[in-house]
C-alpha cells in the first residue's frame, strides 16, 4: 500500500511562540483521492497544509513525494514538486484580469528576454479553454477579479492552481464563503479533478462536503492526528465524534450535538 | 467514488444562507448612476483636460497661440516625464517624495561633465537619477524602511550632495550643443514635449504589454499573492524606484539643457506637481490601480490650468491654493474609490 502514497508527511511539528500548532503529525495522501482534513478551529489543519505548500517551514518532520524525501522551503519548491495550494484568502490580484491571475509568474512571452512581451492572445485563449474545460461560469478571461462574486473568485483560484498540471492540490476551506449553488459547483469541480487524476487535500469545516465527495477523512485536534476514516464506511456522527472528542473522548455530549446541528 | 451523486449542500440550505447573485459587480453603487460615477472617476483626467482646454481656448487671451502652446507644452513636459515614472512607482504601491532633488542632481551632473561631450554628459546625468532610484529601492526593499521615510531621507542627502558638487552655484552650459535638447523643435513642439509623449507611449506599452508591467500591477494589487505566485517582489518593487529615478534624471537633464545652465536649487515644487498629475490621472495612492495615459492627461490638465492662470494674471500664491484644492479633491475621490474597492 505504501507505494501508492503520493505525499507522506511524517512526524511534522510546528510551534508558533508558545503555541504548539502541530505535534508529531503524520499524513498520507494517495494518488487520485480526495482526502478531507477536518477539525475544530486551531486544530492545525491550515498550518499542516502551509508546511506542505512552503508557506511555513516545519520545526521537525519529513515530507516524501512519491516515496522520496523532499525539502520544501518556499512556494517555489512546492510548485516544483507539483503541489499547488489554494489559500483561504485565494491569493488573487483583484486588480488584474482572470488570465493574468492564472498565468501570474508563468506568462507566455516572446521577444526580448529582459523585456518579455506578453503573448496575450495565447494566454486569453488558453484561459478561456481552461474555464470551459472546468465548466466555470465566467463570461470572459478579460474580466477583472474585483468585479466578481466570491464563487467566481474561488473558481479562478482553482483554475490558477491546476493550469500548470499540478498533481497535488491543497484547498483551504474553499466552500466557506460560498452560497449553496456555488459551493455545489465547486465540489463538483473538485470531484472532476480527482477523477482526472489529481490528488486533493480538502480542508473544510463542513463535514457533509467531505462525506459527499471525499474518499478518506483525517481528523486533527489540538495539533495532533486523531485518526483517518474511510468515507464509505462511516457517517457524519462518527466523524463529528472524532472531531469533538478526539481519541480520548474527553468532551461533553453537548458539544457534539452543537457540531452536528451546525454540520 | 466516481458514481457519487451530485453533492447536496444541505448544511447551508438548512442554515438559511441566501444564495448570492452569480455575477455581482461587487462594491459599486448600483445602476446607471453608479456606472456613470465610476466612468467619470476612472477617466477623470481626460474629462478635466477637455473642460480645461475648452475654457482656456474660449476665454483665456493668448492661450491658443503657437508661441504659448510651444512654451506651455515644454513647461509641463519636463515635470510630466517625472509623473510618468511616479505612475509606475505608485502602481507598484510606492512613492518618491524626492523627485525634485533628483532632478536637480541630474542637471548638475550633466553640466559638470559637459566637457566629456554632451551625449556622455546627458547619459551620466540620467544615470545619476537612476542611481538615486536604485538607492531608494535598496533601502526600501532590503533595509525594510517605509518608502515615505526612505525617499524623504534620500531627498535630503541628494540635495546636500547636489549643493556640494555644484559648489552652491549655477553651472552654465558652454559645451557645443548643451542647449540642443531643450530647444530643438519639430512643428510647434520642442524636444522635451516630444520626449514626454514618447516616454508616455513607451511606458504605457510596457505597463500593458509586457510581463514586467503586469508584475508592477500585481505587486501593487497584492504583494503577498505575487510572492506566493513565485514573483521576486523585492526586485520588481526596487525596479519601480529605479524607473522613477530614471525619469527624474531625464527631466533634470532636459531642464538644464533648456536653461543652458544647471541650478542646484531647482525642483522645489516638482514632487507636488508630479504627484498631483499622477493622482489626477487615475493612479491610486493605495497601489495596483492607475494608467500611464491617464497620467499624461493629468499632466496636460495641470499644465493647461497653470498656464491659463498665468495668462490671466493670477498670483503665484493663489495658484498654489488652487493646485492644492485640486489635489485634495482628487485624493478624496481616490480614498472613496479605494474604500469601495476594498469592501468589494
Amino acid at each position: 500500500m505504501e507505494s501508492n502514497y503520493i505525499v507522506e508527511m511524517k512526524g511534522i511539528s510546528k510551534r508558533f511562540g508558545s503555541v504548539q500548532a502541530l505535534n508529531q503529525v503524520d499524513l498520507e495522501l494517495r494518488e487520485g483521492e480526495i482526502l478531507g482534513l477536518v477539525g475544530d478551529n486551531a486544530a492545525g489543519k491550515s498550518t499542516l497544509m502551509k508546511i506542505l505548500s512552503g508557506a511555513h517551514v516545519a520545526d521537525s518532520g519529513q515530507v516524501l513525494i512519491n516515496g522520496e524525501e523532499v525539502s520544501i522551503r518556499d512556494p517555489r519548491d512546492a510548485r516544483a514538486c507539483g503541489i499547488e495550494m489554494i489559500y483561504q484568502d485565494l491569493a488573487l490580484c483583484n486588480n488584474l484580469d482572470v488570465a493574468r491571475n492564472i498565468f501570474l509568474g508563468r506568462e507566455y512571452t516572446r521577444g526580448l528576454p529582459f523585456l518579455s512581451i506578453l503573448d496575450k492572445k495565447k494566454m486569453y485563449a488558453e484561459s478561456a479553454e481552461l474555464l470551459a474545460r472546468l465548466r466555470i461560469n465566467i463570461s470572459s478571461p478579460r474580466l477583472k477579479v474585483e468585479r466578481m462574486s466570491g464563487g467566481q473568485r474561488q473558481m479562478v483560484a482553482a483554475a490558477k492552481a491546476i493550469a500548470f498540471d499540478a498533481r497535488i492540490l491543497l484547498m483551504d476551506e474553499p466552500t466557506a464563503a460560498l452560497g449553496v449553488r456555488e459551493a455545489n459547483t465547486l465540489l463538483r469541480l473538485i470531484r472532476d479533478l480527482r477523477d482526472s487524476g489529481h490528488s486533493v487535500v480538502l480542508i473544510t469545516q463542513r463535514v457533509p462536503d467531505i462525506l459527499a465527495i471525499g474518499d478518506r477523512v483525517m481528523v486533527l485536534k489540538g495539533g495532533r492526528r486523531q485518526g483517518v476514516l474511510n468515507v464509505s464506511e462511516v457517517g457524519l456522527d462518527d466523524v463529528v465524534e472524532l472531531i469533538v472528542r478526539g481519541r480520548a473522548g474527553a468532551e461533553s455530549e453537548e458539544d457534539a450535538l452543537e457540531y452536528l446541528s451546525f454540520g | 467514488m466516481a458514481d457519487n451523486p451530485t453533492p447536496e449542500h444541505q448544511s447551508t440550505a438548512e442554515s438559511g444562507l441566501v444564495e448570492e447573485p452569480p455575477q455581482g459587480p461587487a462594491g459599486w453603487p448600483a445602476g446607471r448612476w453608479g456606472n456613470l460615477l465610476q466612468w467619470l472617476i476612472e477617466y477623470r483626467a481626460f474629462v478635466l483636460l477637455g473642460l480645461a482646454l475648452t475654457y482656456a481656448v474660449l476665454f483665456v487671451p493668448f492661450f491658443a497661440t503657437e508661441r504659448n502652446i510651444t512654451q506651455m507644452t515644454t513647461q509641463f513636459s519636463i515635470d510630466g516625464i517625472i509623473s510618468i515614472g511616479l505612475t509606475v512607482l505608485m502602481i507598484a504601491w510606492g512613492i518618491d517624495l524626492g523627485v525634485g532633488a533628483t532632478l536637480a542632481l541630474a542637471g548638475v551632473v550633466f553640466a559638470l561633465s559637459q566637457d566629456l561631450g554632451v551625449p556622455v554628459a546627458a547619459l551620466l546625468g540620467i544615470l545619476a537619477g537612476a542611481g538615486v532610484g536604485l538607492v531608494n529601492g535598496f533601502v526600501v526593499t532590503k533595509m525594510r524602511v517605509n518608502f515615505f521615510i526612505a525617499t524623504l531621507s534620500t531627498m535630503v542627502a541628494v540635495k546636500g550632495l547636489t549643493f556640494i558638487i555644484s559648489d552652491e552655484t549655477t553651472i552654465y552650459g558652454h559645451a557645443e550643443g548643451f542647449g540642443w535638447m531643450g530647444s530643438a523643435k519639430l512643428g510647434i513642439f520642442e524636444f522635451p514635449a516630444l520626449a514626454f509623449f514618447a516616454i508616455g507611449i513607451i511606458t504605457h506599452w510596457i505597463m500593458t504589454q509586457t510581463s514586467l508591467g503586469t508584475y508592477w500591477y500585481a505587486i501593487g494589487g497584492n504583494s503577498d499573492a505575487s510572492h506566493r505566485a513565485g514573483l521576486n517582489v523585492n526586485l520588481i518593487f526596487a525596479l519601480s524606484f529605479v524607473v522613477a529615478g530614471l525619469c527624474s534624471g531625464i527631466a533634470g537633464v532636459l531642464l538644464a539643457s533648456r536653461a543652458v545652465s544647471a541650478n542646484p536649487g531647482v525642483g522645489r515644487d516638482t514632487a507636488l506637481f508630479a504627484i498631483s498629475a499622477t493622482v489626477i490621472g487615475g493612479t491610486s495612492l493605495f497601489g495596483g490601480v492607475g494608467n500611464v495615459l491617464g497620467a499624461v492627461a493629468g499632466v496636460m490638465f495641470l499644465g493647461v490650468v497653470r498656464n491659463s492662470l498665468n495668462l490671466l494674471g493670477v498670483s503665484a500664491y493663489w495658484q498654489w491654493v488652487i493646485q492644492g484644492v485640486i489635489l485634495v479633491s482628487v485624493v478624496v475621490s481616490d480614498v472613496y474609490m479605494n474604500r469601495r474597492r476594498r469592501t468589494a
